[in-house]
């Protein structure tokens, strides 16, 4: 196993450093001159000379890159041009809250959508079903801020029983840290429910057709052990991958939850700086979140190997 | 897939040349018969038809303030209400409505074509694919709506950077979809064929292997039109899509967010709209594959 790990962490280097060349890249290609974007509209051409040289956005294109890629591989994200602090340390102390917010929407949505997608699977075309069904595809469609909105004017305006905004860190107590995160991590999941519940539901259906199932039924196992220890077990591979694969879609819903709940994590800091116009510390960021797609995928492939003993690398 | 090879013939899609009024008549058939198709093809003709109209439905102009009926709930001169600065909300909706249609348009037909060119070439040139699909997997670990709040915070809000700022985190799945299409279909015998007959080998890509990518890819482009809606919106409730005075869902929303309490319909009304347009895009689209992949169907409906 730990061969494996250290094999993995290797094979992730090269990955790394794609990721990081096309985030460079898309942002060189983009139509639009950010030194001019950066300067405002009332810029003289100097200032907008001096923070083209300043960004170095004046050197040749692979000098650019070069440049970018040193300071990568030393682990500097670059400089904020606002507060003049690394961007790493901006990270690092919005840490927290996002931590927080993805964990506990991750929670939520793995003790929601997995029992009932497997319900779903075995109540194929019954009530249950349908209901699911059509509901999965009504959170599909429902953005995440119209939900969040929605969930504020319900249970904190109408009802009075939850905060409207804000976040207190878990320092503070474990009582008003998740009192605070309830709405949030509701708004966060929605999606994800809709997501993964659906794919529960396709793969278990998949495998409650298999023989295995019929004969695990036949010699008279329980029915819930037939569905949870039998065929779950089994359906689990694809629920993982889609877990791995959706985490781009568990940042973006990072970014607007907190947006929505005032919430001061490395979401509110990449919108805070697209309005300041803070051009490394949005790259920074945006290199960040995608390294933790890649890191977060190499877990998956060695949660595989635990899952499915059939598996090897 | 299929319908390029004689064995397994696709219904409603018959072989037979170009769109013929037969061929038009059947596909009638199929949204008449299919309720949830007819319902939803129905609900986005509507939206659609409001928001193409707007200039005609509207009654307000959507960007004149009038201070004076600021925050007001709807009533039978303002339908959605107004907003803070008292600007009728109908209006501003049906145009925010416009520019989310239109701009999901541009970005279905670049990303396709996008996706298109990319997939073939790595699909067909053996050489390049695995340079090419790397590069496609760099772009999927990039979180598609941070890359689009980038590109447009760093190039401004023009029509071009957003429809190339939502199109190019779309573009990874059209062109994996084509990839796996163009990888089953060169191998098939006619197409060997057509190499045999003396065809080159753009002739044969267009003629024999682009039609097979063409199903899979309409319902792809129901979900692309549906997943642009949603970043554009997401663009401007951030902050990041066009300046304030364009009226676009997304803004109005993050317009109405301070007086969320005392006006919550700033935020319901649009809220509304654009999960009714995305609803039924995705319904629409669900029922296409339905009818269009019918392996894929039974995979996911069991």
């Amino acid at each position: 196993m730990l061969s494996l790990i250290i094999r993995r962490l290797f094979a992730a280097i090269p990955v790394v450093l794609i990721v990081a060349t096309v985030v460079f890249l898309l942002l060189r290609m983009a139509p639009g001159d950010p030194a001019r974007v950066i300067a405002g509209d009332m810029a003289s051409e100097e200032t907008i000379a001096q923070i083209r040289s300043n960004l170095a956005l004046d050197q040749p294109l692979i000098k650019q890159y070069a440049l970018a890629m040193g300071k990568m591989l030393r682990g500097d994200l670059g400089t904020s041009i606002i507060s003049q602090q690394p961007v790493s340390k901006l990270i690092s102390a919005r840490l927290g809250p996002t931590a927080a917010l993805a964990c506990t929407a991750m929670l939520l949505t793995i003790l929601l959508a997995i029992p009932i997608g497997v319900l779903s699977a075995w109540w194929h075309r019954r009530w249950f079903d349908r209901v699911a069904t059509a509901s999965t595809i009504l959170a599909f469609s429902v953005p995440a801020f119209v939900v969040g909105y929605l969930l504020i004017l319900v249970f904190s305006v109408q009802l009075n029983w939850l905060p409207v905004q804000g976040y207190t860190p878990l320092a503070d107590g474990v009582g008003p840290f998740l009192y605070r995160l309830v709405l949030p991590s509701l708004t966060l999941a929605t999606v994800f429910v809709a997501l993964i519940t659906r794919i529960t539901r396709a793969s278990m259906l998949d495998i409650l057709g298999e023989d295995f199932v019929r004969t695990a039924r036949a010699k008279g196992v329980p029915e819930k052990y037939v569905l949870f220890r039998h065929a779950l077990r089994n359906a689990a591979a694809p629920i993982v991958t889609v877990i791995g694969v959706a985490i781009t879609t568990l940042i973006s819903g990072v970014v607007v939850t907190e947006t929505i709940f005032n919430i001061p994590g490395v979401g509110s800091l990449i919108v805070d700086a697209v309005l300041a116009r803070d051009y490394p510390v949005v790259q920074g960021t945006i290199l960040f979140f995608s390294f933790i797609y890649v890191f977060v995928n190499l877990a998956i492939d060695l949660i595989y190997v635990l899952l499915d003993p059939r598996i090897r690398y | 897939m299929s319908q390029v090879s004689n064995t397994v013939p696709v219904p409603a899609k018959a072989p037979g040349g170009a769109a013929s009024p037969s061929r038009l008549r059947a596909a009638v058939r199929v949204v008449l018969h299919d309720r949830i198709m007819l319902f939803s093809f129905l609900l986005l003709i509507l939206l659609v038809v409001v928001s193409v109209f707007a200039p005609w439905i509207a009654v307000h102009d959507p960007l004149q303030l009038s201070p004076r009926v600021r925050l007001q709930s709807s009533s039978p001169t303002y339908w959605f209400g107004t907003d803070s600065l008292g600007r009728d909300l109908f209006s501003r909706v049906l145009y925010g409505g416009r520019l989310s249609i239109s701009l999901a348009l541009l970005v279905c037909v670049s990303s396709i074509i996008g996706g298109l060119i990319v997939g073939i070439v790595a699909g067909y040139f053996r050489k390049l694919d695995s340079v090419i699909m790397r590069v496609m997997d760099g772009i999927m670990a990039i979180p598609g709506l941070l890359l689009a709040i980038a590109m447009v915070a760093l190039g401004g809000a023009q029509i071009s950077t957003m429809v190339f700022a939502i199109a190019v985190p779309e573009i990874p799945r059209i062109a994996r979809l084509v990839r796996s299409v163009v990888l089953s279909v060169r191998e098939e015998p006619f197409v060997e064929a057509s190499f045999g007959m003396g065809s080159s080998t753009i002739r044969v890509l267009g003629w024999h292997i682009l039609p097979s990518t063409i199903n899979p890819l309409v319902i792809q482009a129901a979900y692309v039109c549906a997943a642009a809606i949603l970043t554009e919106a997401v663009l401007g409730f951030l902050g990041a899509g066009f300046p304030p005075e364009v009226p676009s869902l997304g803004s109005i929303i993050a317009e109405g967010r301070p007086f969320f309490q005392r006006a919550p319909w700033i935020i319901l009304f649009p809220g509304a709209f654009l999960a009714l347009l995305i609803l039924a895009i995705n319904l629409f689209g669900d029922a296409l594959r339905d009818r269009l992949d019918p392996r894929l169907a039974r995979k996911t409906k069991g």
